[in-house]
């Protein structure tokens, strides 16, 4: 049998060291005191089994290639319990560690797209939520009632023609409305004008391409790129760093050039503080770390990272008191990204950030990114601790006395 | 058999670790050597020594074959079942239990990483007494059964030599405490005392042929209030073998370590000589500016060398082989010789990779008076396997003839035959006596016949 998506990754996947690079932290590149994060994967912290690493996933893609194993749907479940946070490979950056390139992410997307295409992927709760946005537009399944999506901007006064166009997502649009209106309130304090999509809005995708569901992404790609080129977007700023990752990277892969330049709302928000058209000028209580979004910080990063403009952010809000978590930047550990796909890694890997957290000394968790708020939030619910969690844009917002 | 097998794993440590699906059993086909995939049976991650006990009773019952996995970052295939059987994952057994500052000492599970034990002591002020050069996988069962080396041993040696006792599981199962905790009320504070031989170093360079490393101490030394460095660049072997005789002679480093032009090349280093030597000291600031001044005047009247700039690189071998572009595999062959023969063993490294055409780089240290030889050859695991294979022969046969040993004997190639026969009658009634089914690590070098 062949497959042509796994093969464009031959040399890579035949290559592969199996050096332990990807499950084991911390990583050697400065020595062991340096600025290493305190774990690596998120699948192999769960189940300690090289069956959950990317080392082991690369041996069952050349078995597989090679005719020495079949697919079958117990694999495809090892293989989907991954974040695709790319830990596995950020040493590559700094050229010391692992020699896959950083194109772990990448591999498992085109090796679940082959899960799919032999009818054996992906899982069922990836199944359910691909159904849901192509039934309603939205992962939730929420009915394709035109007003829902834009309920949150209800007595708001937007837009749906600007230069700058705000792509709201679903978890801000359906769970998390309070990230939508504080963007856009921030927007207005600043003057910006801006416009949202309103209910031609979908999902940007990400469940579809990273479950390998190639088909149905680019149907949803250019639908969404369609309906932001109506509202004549030269820009679009998005909120979550998933959504982000999706309309800046994905999108062109399948829809070629897009007519316009996707940033995210912490680049732009740092930017307005620069620019003096908006100043913090209450405090906020407690102590604050942030969590880095992989997206923003080491996947496909070729634009740069975006790991300053939060903290200059959480840095503008008077007698802030802050501090670094263990493993930011470019070494972040990831949230768990997918409380509904993958809700038992999703926990683990919130739970062991929470405790990163608290052994920072810090009392609420401010990231950039709706799935990692979520993932985050929904860990704390379970575990009813006293930390917070909060998006960076409710916190700006609330500094302002919005 | 094996259903009956696989259930009684999963009675020992539960249904989610232990397995026998086929892709769990291919995720453990391969090591950082070339050899695999060779196929496990059974896969079982026990979470304590009382697990492990159980699986090796079992094992020992059954008569099947227990193959040790930590990080699986040997150089030779050990961590590899070479007749199928149980791999033995000890990487759920990674607690650190502190450091016992009265015994100076630092106690911790088989499969916490090196690197995770270092980070633990470092920030505390604590130190073993290498900086280790390779990944992050590495388990500290893996480094002391192998009896590890790394930068900066020139004076307190290997791992061997801060080993201060462990806890075993025995392949027959049963749970033994050596070093002081032999002694009943004794705490583990030293290796040897009256309570026999070195028991201890019965399971060390024994890479798991000889029972289960559960629990380590290791000894811990204050880091020191200042560290510094020169490097030392050479035009031959010869020059280079001279200064690092007279700078060893001089009994002033921490560590000696080299690097060669071709590893500069790989790793993106300046590419200061044909031959560099770090030379590292470490102590007071007056102790170490002495030491750095008098190593250079010791250099400069030996007539041989010249300074050139000293950058650290700790991230190993794994890190510094993995910057080239495409990707690729490495070969890595190692041994120990005599500060005498250094020219020799490196004339051999670069003969066998000029005849095979391979691109090569050489990472090697002085360990407490003696060498440790461990480079690299780079292959395209499609096009290149059975050539780099037998880069690896010649070149372990190449420094057989200038006297140098193997670090870590491999199945491939087997060098038993090299072995003195009436050591290797005397190491198999040790294994005999400790492994009387032979179930532990069959297939590797030594071999031995029941």
């Amino acid at each position: 049998m062949a497959y042509e998506l796994l093969d464009k990754h031959h040399r890579l996947i035949w290559n592969c060291q199996s050096c332990s690079t990807c499950q084991r932290g911390p990583q050697n590149v400065f020595g062991p005191t340096g600025p290493t994060p305190p774990r690596i994967c998120p699948s192999y912290d769960v189940y300690r089994r090289l069956t959950y690493s990317a080392q082991g996933r690369l041996l069952a893609a050349k078995a597989i290639m090679n005719g020495e194993l079949e697919l079958s749907e117990d694999f495809t479940e090892s293989l989907f319990e991954c974040t695709l946070c790319g830990a596995c490979g950020p040493e590559r950056m700094t050229r010391a560690g692992c020699c896959m390139l950083r194109e772990q992410p990448r591999i498992f997307r085109d090796f679940r797209a082959e899960l799919a295409k032999a009818g054996v992927g992906p899982t069922e709760p990836y199944k359910k939520i691909a159904k849901s946005i192509e039934d309603t537009g939205n992962r939730f399944g929420f009915a394709p009632d035109k007003s829902k999506r834009t309920k949150w901007a209800e007595g708001m006064d937007v837009s749906d023609k600007a230069d700058l166009v705000y792509f709201v997502g679903c978890v801000a649009s359906y769970r998390r409305k309070e990230i939508a209106q504080s963007t856009v309130k921030i927007l207005e304090k600043s003057g910006t004008p801006f416009a949202i999509i309103g209910d031609d809005e979908k999902c940007c995708g990400n469940p579809l391409v990273s479950s390998g569901l190639y088909d149905e992404f680019e149907t949803i790609a250019k639908q969404n790129v369609e309906a932001i080129n109506n509202t004549g977007a030269k820009k679009v700023m998005v909120s979550c760093a998933c959504c982000y990752d999706v309309l800046a990277r994905r999108y062109p892969e399948v829809v070629g050039d897009l007519g316009f330049e996707v940033v995210h709302s912490s680049v732009v928000f740092a930017d307005l503080l620069e620019a003096g058209k908006i100043k913090p000028e209450k405090s906020v209580s407690g102590k604050l770390t942030y969590q880095d979004p992989c997206h923003l910080t080491r996947l496909e990063v070729n634009e740069g990272t975006h790991v300053e403009e939060p903290r200059k952010i959480i840095n503008s809000i008077p007698d802030v008191q802050f501090t670094e978590m263990e493993g930011n930047g470019m070494y972040t550990w990831c949230c768990g990204r997918n409380p509904v796909e993958t809700p038992g890694l999703a926990k683990n890997s919130a739970d062991r950030r929470i405790e990163d957290a608290e052994a920072a000394g810090a009392d609420t968790i401010v990231t950039s990114c709706s799935f990692c708020d979520w993932s985050i939030s929904k860990a704390l619910r379970d575990n009813k601790g006293s930390m917070k969690s909060t998006d960076i844009s409710v916190l700006l917002a609330d500094s302002l006395d919005l | 058999m094996s259903e009956n097998i696989i259930k009684q794993l999963e009675g020992i440590v539960g249904p989610d670790h232990a397995t026998s699906k086929d892709f769990e059993l291919h995720a453990y086909s391969r090591d950082w050597s070339y050899e695999g995939p060779l196929m496990p049976e059974y896969i079982v991650a026990p979470a304590t020594t009382e697990e492990v006990s159980e699986v090796m009773k079992l094992a020992n019952s059954t008569d099947t074959p227990v193959t040790l996995r930590g990080g699986g970052t040997t150089t030779t295939g050990m961590s590899l079942p070479r007749e199928g059987g149980i791999v033995l994952d000890i990487n759920r057994m990674n607690k650190i239990y502190g450091i016992d500052e009265d015994a100076m000492t630092v106690t911790m599970d088989a499969g916490a990483t090196v690197y995770e034990v270092i980070k633990y002591i470092e920030q505390r002020g604590w130190k073993v007494s290498l900086k280790p050069k390779f990944g992050s996988g590495v388990s500290v069962a893996g480094w002391t059964s192998f009896n590890g080396v790394g930068a900066g041993g020139c004076v307190l040696g290997r791992v061997t030599d801060f080993t201060v006792g462990l806890e075993v599981v025995l392949p027959t199962g049963e749970i033994v405490n050596t070093g002081s905790l032999s002694y009943k009320g004794a705490k583990q504070f030293c290796r040897y005392q009256g309570t026999g031989p070195d028991l201890t170093g019965l399971f060390m360079n024994t890479f798991g042929t000889m029972g289960v490393m559960t629990k380590i101490t290791w000894r811990v030394y204050r880091i020191a209030e200042a560290f510094g460095m020169t490097g030392f660049g050479f035009d031959t072997p010869e020059d280079m073998q001279e200064g690092v005789r007279v700078l060893t002679e001089a009994n002033i480093s921490y560590g000696i370590n080299l690097y060669d032009d071709e590893m500069a090349d790989i790793a993106g280093l300046p590419k200061a000589a044909p031959w560099v030597i770090h030379h590292f000291v470490e102590g007071w600031q007056e102790e170490v500016d002495f030491r750095l001044k008098k190593g250079k005047e010791i250099m400069a009247a030996a007539g041989v060398g010249r300074e050139v700039e000293a950058i650290p690189f700790w991230y190993g071998v794994e890190g510094m082989t993995s910057r080239l572009e495409p990707s690729h595999r490495t070969i890595c062959v190692g041994g120990f010789h005599s500060i005498g023969t250094t020219a020799a063993v490196m004339h051999a490294y670069n003969d066998v990779g000029k005849k095979h055409n391979l691109r090569r780089g050489m990472v090697w240290w002085v360990i407490n008076h003696y060498c440790n030889v461990f480079p690299i050859y780079v292959y395209n695991e499609e096009e290149e396997l059975e050539k780099v294979i037998q880069a690896a022969t010649d070149l372990r046969y190449a420094w057989a003839d200038v006297g140098c040993t193997p670090d870590y004997p491999g199945p491939n190639p087997d060098i038993t035959h090299l072995i003195v026969p009436e050591y290797l009658d005397f190491y198999k009634k040790v294994k005999m006596a400790l492994d009387p089914n032979h179930i532990m690590h069959r297939g590797m070098s030594p071999k031995v016949e029941y």
